[in-house]
C-alpha cells in the first residue's frame, strides 16, 4: 500500500465520518483486489465510482512510432479488464457546479505536485482531473480532498456524474433565480442514492438560470433543469423547466421537455423517479445504447413521462426532498470587499484587452466576474496557489470552474479589477481571450485518453497559437466564435455545439494511417446549446488550422449584419462550405510531406493501435452485486478487527456484513427499502425467507437465523469467541446470499 | 519515515526559454531506445503553461522533464515511488545527470547545464514538511554529498515557502562537467 498511509491518522477527525469510512473501505478493496478476493470487473466499477479512471497505455501496450511495444509494468493484479495495476491512471475530482474554495484549490495543487505532474486540468464538466496517478496513492489523495469537503465518489462509472451549473449563477443578469442551492441539493441527494446504483451507463445533470444563455448546456444532459418562475395568486413560485434524455456522443440527441414547470419541492423526488425508471428500464447489455437518451427515444417522451409519474407516486417519502428549501442561502457567496465602480479606466492596453474579453458585470452593481483564461484548461500547482491567494484577497474565498475550461472570480469590486489583473499577470494568467475563438476547448484526446483517435489537445494548442495571431483581422463577430475539439466521437470536447467543431477520426492513405478531424459547423452554443452542428467532412489534422482560419475569415468578410455563424452556414449551404475547403481535404503522398502522417504535438508516425477499451461506460454491476461485495469486504474487516483484539467491533462488523447482504437482496423485491436495521430484517424475512427464496436445499432457513439471532443479541459486550462465531456465520450467510442472488437473477 | 519522492533540478546555462518542440522527438527517441534503462511510459507536452513542467518523459518510477518552473529552464528529475537504497539524493542527482548527458548528444537543443546550482525538492508534505526542522534535516543530508561532489562546502538555502514542497537550493563554488560529477557520485 501507499507509503503515505499516515494520512489516515494525520487527518483523523478532520474528515466527515461517513466519507472517512468510505475511503477506508476503498483502501480495503484495493487490498482485497491485490489478494484476488474481488473479481476484476467488480473492482473496476468500484474504483470508477471513486473517480479512479484508466488512462492510455494502461493495458501495457504502446506504439513507439515504429512498432508496438510492451510496457513492462511489474506484474501484479489488474485493476480492471485489460488494465494493469501499476499503470498510471487519471483521478477525476468532482467539483459540484464548479465551485472551488481557496483551501480546496490549495489542496488540489498539493496533490497535483505530489501524486501527479504538477498540472491541474479543468474539464468540460467543471471537474478537475489529475493524470499519471498511481492507484495506491488514491486513498490518501481522497482523504486530503475529503478534509476540505470534496468527495470523488461517483466521479466516473455508471453513476450520477458531477452536477454542473451556470458558473455565473447568483450574479447573472438573465437568470430567473440562483440555481446553486438546487444543484447543491441534488448533488448530495443523488450521491450514493440506492436509486442511482443500477444504471447501465453514466448520468449527467445540469442546471441553468435562464433559457437564453449557453452557460448551463442543459440541452445535452440526461436531466437539464432551467430555472423559471410563475405567478400564482400574486405570489412568485420557483420551479424548473425540466428536460430529459439529451446527450452528445456519436448519436447526439436534444433533450426532450418532460415538464414545463416542476415546482422546487418536486425537483428532487421527480429526479429520483427519473433515475429509478432509468435504472429499471435502461439498456444494460448494449453499452453503446445504454444512455438515458436511447430509453427516452425508444419509449417516446409521453410514455417516459407516464412512467416517471407512476414511479413518483410509488416513492417512499423522504424528508430530504424539501429540507434544503428551509435554507436556500446555504450556498450563497458573500463578497469580501465593498462594491466599487472602476472609475477611471487604466490606459494599459493589455488590461483593456483583458477587461474586454474576460470581465463581465454582475447583476449586483459595482461587482464583476473575471475569467482566467486557462490554456487547454491547464494550470500548474504554483499558479493554483497564486490563484487561491487572489481569491482570498479579492472575492471572499471562492472560484468557479467553467465548462469551457476556465476559472472565474466572482464578486470582484470593479475598482479592484486592475489589481486583480496585475496579480494574474504575475502568475502568467493574464491572457485575454476568454470565450473567444482562440480559447479553444479540448478533451484529453490521445494525450491520455484510452479512446482518443486524434490529438485534440495538440490541435487545440496549435489552433490557439494561430488564432491569437489573426485575432486582429477577424472583427468582433468572428472573434466570438467557439471552437471545440474532441479526440473521438464520444464528444467530450462538446464539438457538436461549437460554431466550428472537430472530432478525431482516422483515414488510410496509400496504406498509411493519417490523423484527421471531422469538421462540424454551425452548432449553437447559446440557448443552452440549442442545436447541433452539421458534419462537413474529414480534414487531415495538419490542415485543420488552415480550415479554421479560412472559415473564420470568410464569416468575418461575408456575414450579413448580425448574422450568427450558424445562420451564415445555413445561408451559404453545407455544399458550398465544403467547396471552400476542398483543396485542404487532400493528403499529400508520404514522400512529399510526411508531416501529414503524424499528429499535432506527437512526432511518432500516426497509428490507431494505441486505442484501448474505454472506461466511460464503466462496468455494469447491479446494486445487489455491489451490496454483496460490500458485505464480503465487511467480513474481511471483521477478521482484521478480531486480529487486532477488538472483539465487540469485529462482531458488530460481522453483523453489519449480514445486514448489508440482506438489504442488497431484499431491495431486489422492494426498491423503497430503507436503511433501518429493524426494517431490513423484517422485510428480508417477509420477502425472502418466508417465501423460501433465501433457502438452502439441505440447511433450509438456517443461515438466515444467523442474522436474526445477532440482530436480537446484545452485541456490545462480545468476547473473542462470540466475534469469531459471528464472523464464521457471516461468511456462511454471505455465501448463501450469493446463492440466493444467483437464483433471483436467473 | 523518509520520503521516496525526490526532485532534482539542474539549470541550463542559457536562461531563455528553450525550443521545447525540439525536445519532444528526442524524448520519444529516448523512450523508444530504452536509453534510460527504466520503464518509461509517454511524453507529455505542457509547453502552453506558463513556467510549467515543460515537456516530460513520464516513467513508472521516475519522470524526466525539461522544466520551465521558476522561469528558469533546466532538467528536472522526479523520483516518484520506488524504494531507494543508499543515498536517495545522489540517486536522483545521478539520474538527472545521465539524462542531461543524453540530451547533450543533440547539440542543437542547447541544453548545456551549469552544475554549480542544484534545486532539491521533496514533494511530500507529510514526511517532509516545508518547515525549519525539515530544512535542517535535509541540509544535513546534502552537506556531505555536496562536499564529496565539489571537494568544497556547498551553500544551502531554503527555497520554499511553507505552502510549497520543501526545497533546498545548493550553490557550489565550481561548475564541474556532467561527466565529472557523475564520476564523483557515490
Amino acid at each position: 500500500m501507499s507509503e503515505q498511509a499516515g494520512y489516515k491518522q494525520h487527518l483523523s477527525g478532520q474528515i466527515r465520518e461517513d466519507w472517512a469510512r468510505e475511503i477506508d473501505i476503498f483502501e480495503t478493496q484495493l487490498e482485497l483486489r491485490q489478494q484476488g478476493k474481488i473479481e476484476e470487473k467488480l473492482f473496476a466499477e468500484t474504483r470508477l465510482r471513486r473517480g479512479v479512471y484508466g488512462q492510455r497505455y494502461d493495458n501495457g501496450q504502446r506504439h513507439d512510432g515504429v512498432t508496438n511495444r510492451t510496457l513492462a509494468f511489474p506484474q501484479r493484479a489488474s485493476k480492471g479488464p485489460g488494465t494493469l495495476w501499476d499503470a498510471p491512471g487519471m483521478m477525476r475530482i468532482k467539483i459540484p457546479f464548479g465551485k472551488i474554495t481557496a483551501d480546496q484549490l490549495d489542496v488540489m495543487a498539493e496533490l497535483a505536485e505530489e501524486y501527479s505532474d504538477a498540472i491541474l486540468h479543468v474539464t468540460t464538466r467543471q471537474d478537475i482531473q489529475l493524470h499519471f496517478v498511481h492507484i495506491e496513492d488514491t486513498p490518501d489523495l481522497m482523504r486530503r480532498l475529503a478534509a476540505v469537503g470534496i468527495t470523488t465518489r461517483e466521479a466516473c462509472g455508471n453513476s450520477v456524474r458531477n452536477v454542473t451549473a451556470c458558473p455565473y449563477a447568483g450574479t447573472c443578469h438573465t437568470e430567473s433565480f440562483d440555481v446553486t442551492p438546487y444543484a447543491n441539493a441534488i448533488t448530495f441527494f443523488l450521491l450514493g442514492h440506492d436509486d442511482t446504483q443500477d444504471f447501465g451507463r453514466k448520468f449527467k445533470v445540469a442546471f441553468s438560470g435562464c433559457k437564453s444563455e449557453p452557460c448551463g448546456l442543459t440541452n445535452f444532459h440526461d436531466i437539464g433543469a432551467i430555472a423559471v418562475t410563475r405567478q400564482v395568486d400574486g405570489e412568485t413560485q420557483r420551479g424548473f423547466e425540466l428536460y430529459v434524455g439529451g446527450g452528445l456522443g456519436s448519436v447526439p440527441q436534444a433533450a426532450k421537455l418532460l415538464d414545463d414547470f416542476v415546482p422546487e419541492a418536486e425537483l428532487l423526488p421527480l429526479s429520483q423517479a427519473i433515475c429509478r425508471v432509468f435504472g429499471r428500464l435502461g439498456e444494460k447489455d448494449n453499452r453503446s445504447r445504454a444512455r438515458l437518451k436511447f430509453l427516452v427515444k425508444k419509449l417516446g417522451i409521453d410514455e417516459f413521462r407516464d412512467l416517471v409519474q407512476q414511479e413518483r407516486k410509488a416513492l417512499r417519502p423522504d424528508p430530504r426532498w424539501t429540507a434544503f428549501l428551509d435554507d436556500l442561502s446555504v450556498t450563497d457567496e458573500r463578497p469580501l470587499l465593498p462594491a466599487a465602480p472602476l472609475g477611471e479606466v487604466p490606459t494599459d492596453p493589455a488590461f483593456a484587452a483583458w477587461q474586454r474579453s474576460n470581465v463581465r458585470r454582475q447583476a449586483q452593481a459595482g461587482y464583476a466576474v473575471a475569467s482566467i483564461t486557462l490554456p487547454l484548461g491547464d494550470l500548474t500547482s504554483d499558479q493554483a496557489r497564486g490563484v487561491s491567494e487572489l481569491a482570498r484577497r479579492f472575492t471572499g474565498d471562492t472560484l468557479r470552474a467553467t465548462v469551457d475550461q476556465n476559472l472565474l472570480f466572482r464578486w470582484v469590486p470593479e475598482a479592484a479589477l486592475p489589481e486583480l489583473y496585475r496579480g494574474l499577470e504575475a502568475l502568467g494568467l493574464g491572457e485575454p481571450g476568454s470565450g473567444t475563438i482562440s480559447d479553444v476547448t479540448a478533451c484529453p484526446g490521445t494525450d491520455t485518453c484510452k479512446l482518443g483517435i486524434s490529438s485534440s489537445r495538440g490541435l487545440a494548442g496549435e489552433l490557439r497559437r494561430r488564432l491569437e495571431v489573426i485575432d486582429g483581422e477577424l472583427g468582433a463577430a468572428a472573434r466570438d466564435l467557439h471552437v471545440k475539439c474532441s479526440g473521438c466521437f464520444n464528444a467530450c470536447g462538446q464539438h457538436h455545439v461549437a460554431d466550428i467543431g472537430f472530432l478525431g477520426v482516422s483515414r488510410t492513405v496509400s496504406g498509411r494511417r493519417v490523423p484527421h478531424f471531422q469538421l462540424v459547423v454551425g452548432g449553437q452554443w447559446t440557448e443552452n446549446a440549442a442545436a447541433f452542428g452539421l458534419a462537413i467532412g474529414a480534414i487531415p489534422s495538419k490542415n485543420v488550422p488552415l480550415v479554421t482560419e479560412r472559415l473564420a475569415k470568410r464569416y468575418a468578410q461575408e456575414r450579413n449584419a448580425s448574422e450568427t455563424f450558424r445562420a451564415f452556414v445555413e445561408r451559404v449551404g453545407k455544399k458550398q462550405v465544403r467547396a471552400m475547403l476542398e483543396d485542404l481535404i487532400e493528403v499529400p503522398p508520404y514522400d512529399v510531406d510526411p508531416s501529414f502522417y503524424s499528429d499535432w504535438g506527437d512526432p511518432r508516425e500516426y497509428t490507431i493501435s494505441d486505442i484501448g477499451v474505454g472506461e466511460c461506460a464503466g462496468e455494469v454491476v447491479p446494486f445487489a452485486q455491489m451490496g454483496l461485495a460490500a458485505s464480503e469486504r465487511e467480513v474481511f474487516e471483521a477478521q482484521l478487527l478480531l486480529e487486532q483484539g477488538q472483539s465487540p467491533a469485529a462482531l458488530e462488523r460481522a453483523y453489519r456484513a449480514m445486514l448489508s447482504a440482506a438489504r442488497a437482496l431484499t431491495r431486489e423485491k422492494n426498491p423503497n427499502l430503507g436503511e433501518d436495521a429493524d426494517e431490513v430484517v423484517r422485510e428480508f424475512k417477509q420477502r425472502l425467507v418466508e417465501p423460501r427464496l433465501f433457502w438452502d436445499q439441505y440447511a433450509g432457513s438456517k443461515f438466515s437465523h444467523f442474522l436474526f439471532r445477532w440482530h436480537d443479541h446484545d452485541r456490545g459486550d462480545a468476547g473473542p469467541d462470540d466475534a469469531r462465531q459471528a464472523i464464521e456465520e457471516a461468511q456462511l450467510f454471505v455465501d448463501a446470499a450469493h446463492e440466493c442472488y444467483a437464483r433471483l437473477a436467473s | 519515515m523518509p520520503t521516496r519522492k525526490i526532485q532534482v533540478k539542474l539549470y541550463f546555462v542559457a536562461s531563455e526559454r528553450p525550443p521545447l518542440e525540439r525536445f519532444v522527438p528526442v524524448l520519444h527517441t529516448i523512450l523508444r531506445d530504452d536509453a534510460l534503462g527504466e520503464l518509461m511510459i509517454d511524453v507529455v507536452d505542457y509547453g502552453h503553461v506558463h513556467h510549467g513542467p515543460g515537456v516530460v518523459l513520464i516513467g513508472h518510477a521516475t519522470d524526466y522533464g525539461i522544466d520551465l518552473g521558476e522561469g528558469r529552464p533546466g532538467v528536472l528529475v522526479f523520483r516518484k515511488r520506488e524504494p531507494v537504497t543508499g543515498d536517495r539524493i545522489a540517486d536522483a542527482l545521478g539520474r538527472a545527470l545521465r539524462f542531461a548527458a543524453l540530451l547533450a548528444r543533440v547539440p542543437e537543443l542547447g541544453s548545456a547545464l551549469r552544475t554549480d546550482e542544484v534545486l532539491i525538492r521533496l514533494p511530500d508534505r507529510l514526511h517532509a514538511p516545508s518547515t525549519d526542522a525539515g530544512f535542517e534535516r535535509l541540509t544535513a543530508e546534502l552537506s556531505a554529498l555536496g562536499q564529496r561532489l565539489y571537494d568544497a562546502p556547498v551553500a544551502l538555502e531554503r527555497a520554499s515557502s511553507p505552502r510549497q514542497p520543501l526545497s533546498v537550493r545548493w550553490r557550489a563554488p565550481s561548475s564541474p562537467t556532467v561527466e565529472e560529477l557523475l564520476a564523483r557520485l557515490p
